[in-house]
């Protein structure tokens, strides 16, 4: 009997659920149980395929929420799953030192499909951990120090990425930070203008900003910093943590612009959910810096065997099914339905926006993002507020989501919109009464 | 076959220049460690052309259960027929039930658990946790000391090769030398949060702290209210014959850090677990640290499949009797070699060899790998080799690897071009 034995064995679910939430609360975080409850988030996940996660006790959801974009190849793939499952026949992680033949081949592919002159890598785990290195290499490269970043960017929170995260509460208690990040209001050119000095080394972004409320750059906006960076020997980084790999209907959300960055970080849907890694690419010019210091940036966990050919295996499945395409298609679909829910609920509903499947629906407090989670949750849908703005709610399912499966999504949002609307309206009345 | 496997080396060479790092290339080729691993197994790992190491690298004891353990193997795979990452915003069993195992087998009172990837991360959550709970900001750390790349771990690292280049660093970090109680006591202000250090400096050099060292700066820690950090990355799961290097000395921290072995060279996971009073901070804000990756559903399912092998097996009690047999063919070796060999430090199967000057390390990395034992010197003292093998390493392969470093030196020694110490 192993311990996934032991697992499975397991079927009452009462049971599960008791003795997880007793665990959660001696052994993880007591709170945060009470804020999944409160977000309509405490669902212990069972089976999960496609769009689709089942909870324990065999409730379906069409998952929203992906982990801020991890399964764009959707919940469990089975040929992606039998991929890592047939390097474990062969492989482990392989030693760091090593040279791993499957980081190079995944580095050469990264190569080929990342825009421009986007060629080197260096692999990493998360997403904050690729964003330190591109950082680093920023000033290695530069020998200047200054980073500006965008107000309610996300990007991490160890060491460099958390200073770059433009929202003070995930900053205040860990104070001093490492210094030397400037933050600029996002979609204004004149801002970063404004802010560049000669010691500036980068310029860090998402051309999407995710948790900031799903918030797309304007093509003119990354075209003038480019020019920007350019002229004033500045860096220029996308993290495209959550908007690679066909999220916004491109493979890489940079293509939209044709705006080609200096260095890309990667993580999230890069291994099809199933394992850890991350990257950063850049440009030759800036490998110079590692030429002079090739063991500079290590890492244990970063680029294994089995991660590189989890990855391999996802590109060639994002490839193969043409998922940048699909999520062009689906979000056609899911944006008609968001606008006509905008059109029915003009009082709920401020806002829809959004890129291919990275969207957003804007209600106009905060309160109503949590609210609207959790009657979601009793339609069906697993979805979440943005950390950096709950009055969002970010609709980013897998992109092998179908058409049937959009439709159930806009209508749980109609249903639980209607839901609010006559609570407000009893509230109303309530109010009047008095 | 050979000829292919040849053409294939060849080609991932090439590659690994073109698309990773020319000159990281370069360096491995220097060392005799241009490997391009094939077949894995127990001790061993086999190039794509056929030939066989025992390695004695093993990512700075990544590997405790052997290279590519067939238990935890079957055990992913059959995960992998349930689960993939999970969401790590959802409440999550696997979660929990790894949670409570580490809370079970980690000494003293030592209980709640945040889930990272990565080492450097574990690390960087500890640093943040101490700062957020005591409201202080100072940290120290020790000279030699090594605790990961990303942000916070970066500051702590004790060599500033690492950190020149990325100037400027978090501020509030104070170096103090490794096992020396009064420089730490000196060091100590009011607004002194934390002291982070690693129970046997791994890659400053394999240096064991003393027990009166670890047990004095608890006292002073407990005086002061300043939180102990222990970094048991390398030494975590059984490397120094005990589960957790800490137990040697008796010395809980307030906060330890492991990776590594967690994973069980399959998948990477790391983790930070700390006393229960250190949580308030955490419930007062339950999101302010995340982690996608971090203690996902595979990972914790490996996680516990690891720490269930380490027990059954005795893994622990197996690395200190392997340990015991290195030590006396080092003793041999110390005798017959003093030109090369200076001293040999040793917690288990946490080994290092002191030679006499840098230059033996890359040389003898360079031998060892002809005599089919792969081997290197630490990150922050070349002159020091280190010999982290698998835990489940058997007697013979013990003697293969003393005899191996025999011919090595010999060859060396007959090479001339030492620096007489």
């Amino acid at each position: 009997m192993t311990v996934v034995d032991d697992i499975l064995a397991e079927k009452d679910f009462e049971k599960i659920r008791k003795e997880t939430e007793t665990n959660y609360r001696e052994y993880l975080n007591p709170f945060a149980l009470r804020m999944f409850k409160n977000a309509g988030l405490d669902v212990i996940e069972g089976r999960r395929e496609g769009a689709c996660v089942w909870d324990i006790s065999g409730e379906k959801y069409i998952d929203c929420v992906t982990g801020a974009g991890i399964f764009n190849a959707g919940r469990h793939n089975r040929e992606i799953t039998d991929a890592l499952k047939k390097a474990l026949d062969v492989y482990d992680m392989g030693g760091w030192i090593s040279i791993i033949r499957e980081r190079g081949l995944l580095a050469k592919k990264l190569a080929q499909i990342t825009p421009g002159n986007l060629k080197y890598s260096i692999f990493c785990c998360g997403g904050g951990e690729a964003v330190e290195v591109a950082i680093k290499l920023a000033r290695g490269h530069t020998g200047k120090t200054e980073i500006i970043c965008m107000e309610n960017g996300y990007h991490g929170v160890t060491g460099f990425a958390l200073p770059a995260t433009g929202r003070e509460v995930y900053k205040k208690p860990f104070a001093p930070l490492t210094p030397g990040y400037i933050h600029v209001p996002f979609n204004d050119l004149d801002a970063v203008k404004s802010a560049i000095t000669k010691d500036t080394a980068a310029v860090l972004l998402e051309p999407v900003q995710g948790e900031g409320g799903i918030r797309p750059a304007d093509d003119s906006y990354l075209a003038g910093l480019r020019k920007l960076c350019t002229e004033n020997e500045i860096l220029l980084i996308f993290d495209e943590v959550q908007t690679g790999f066909g999220r916004t209907g491109k493979m890489f959300c940079a293509e939209h612009s044709g705006v080609t960055p200096d260095i890309m970080v990667l993580a999230k849907s890069m291994s099809g959910g199933l394992y850890p890694i991350s990257c950063a690419v850049f440009t030759e010019e800036i490998s110079d810096f590692l030429y002079s210091h090739p063991f500079i940036i290590i890492n244990s966990f970063g680029g294994t065997s089995l991660a590189c050919l989890t990855a391999l295996a996802t590109i060639e499945y994002i490839e193969k099914n043409n998922l940048p395409e699909r999520a062009v298609q689906m979000g056609k679909r899911f944006m008609e339905g968001l606008l006509a829910l905008k059109k029915n609920f003009p009082e709920l509903v401020v806002d829809v926006r959004g890129k291919g499947l990275m969207l957003g629906i804007e209600f106009p407090e905060d309160s109503i993002g949590p609210r609207m989670a959790c009657l979601l949750k009793k339609n069906g849908v697993i979805s979440i507020y943005t950390f950096n703005n709950p009055k969002i709610i970010r609709i980013m399912p897998s992109l092998v989501i179908t058409e049937e499966e959009v439709d159930f999504v806009i209508d749980a949002f109609d249903k639980s919109l209607k839901e609010i609307r006559a609570q407000e309206a009893g509230r109303n009345m309530k109010g009047a009464g008095k | 076959m050979t000829a292919s496997a040849e053409d294939i080396k060849k080609q991932a060479l090439a590659d690994f220049s073109k698309y990773v790092n020319p000159q990281k290339a370069r360096v491995l080729k220097n060392a005799g460690l241009d490997i391009i691993e094939g077949k894995r197994e127990g001790a061993c790992v086999w190039d794509i052309t056929g030939k066989k190491y025992i390695d004695c690298i093993t990512s700075a004891g990544s590997f405790n259960v052997g290279r590519r353990n067939p238990e935890i193997v079957a055990v992913l795979k059959k995960a992998l027929d349930e689960y993939d990452l999970g969401v790590f915003l959802l409440c999550s069993k696997q979660k929990a039930d790894l949670a409570k195992k580490l809370a079970g087998i980690t000494p003293g009172d030592l209980q709640y658990v945040m889930f990272g990837v990565g080492g450097g991360e574990a690390n960087d959550f500890a640093i943040k946790l101490a700062r957020g709970f005591t409201m202080k900001t100072e940290i120290i750390s020790t000279l030699k000391a090594y605790h990961g790349h990303t942000g916070f771990s970066l500051a702590a690292i004790g060599r500033d090769a690492y950190k020149k280049p990325f100037y400027p660093m978090v501020p509030g970090f104070k170096l103090v030398p490794f096992n020396d109680l009064k420089a730490a006591e000196e060091t100590m202000t009011g607004d002194t949060a934390a002291i982070i250090l690693e129970p046997v400096q791994g890659e400053g050099g394999i240096h064991p702290a003393t027990d009166a060292y670890l047990q004095g700066l608890r006292k002073l820690c407990d005086e002061r209210e300043i939180l102990m950090i222990f970094d048991e990355i390398q030494t975590g799961f059984g490397r120094t014959g005990k589960m957790f290097a800490c137990e040697h000395s008796g010395v809980v921290p307030d906060i330890m850090t492991v990776a590594k072995s967690l994973g069980g060279n399959l998948y990477p996971i790391s983790a930070t677990i700390y006393r229960e009073e250190l949580n308030d901070f955490l419930v007062a804000h339950p999101f302010i640290h995340l982690s996608t990756f971090g203690g996902s559903d595979l990972g914790c399912i490996v996680g516990m499949a690891v720490i269930d092998y380490l027990v059954k097996n005795k893994v622990p009690e197996h690395a200190a009797a392997m340990g015991e047999r290195f030590q006396k063919g080092f003793d041999v070796l110390l005798k017959k070699y003093p030109d090369l060999l200076l001293e040999v430090r040793r917690k288990g199967l946490m080994m290092g060899l002191q030679y006499t000057n840098e230059s033996i390390g890359p040389r003898m990395s360079y031998q060892l790998a002809q005599n089919g034992v792969m081997a290197i010197y630490t990150g922050n003292e070349p002159s020091v080799m280190r010999l982290m093998p698998v835990l489940v390493i058997q007697p013979d392969e013990v003697d293969f690897v003393i005899d191996a470093l025999e011919k090595s030196m010999a060859a060396i020694m007959k090479q001339g071009g030492i620096e007489k110490y």
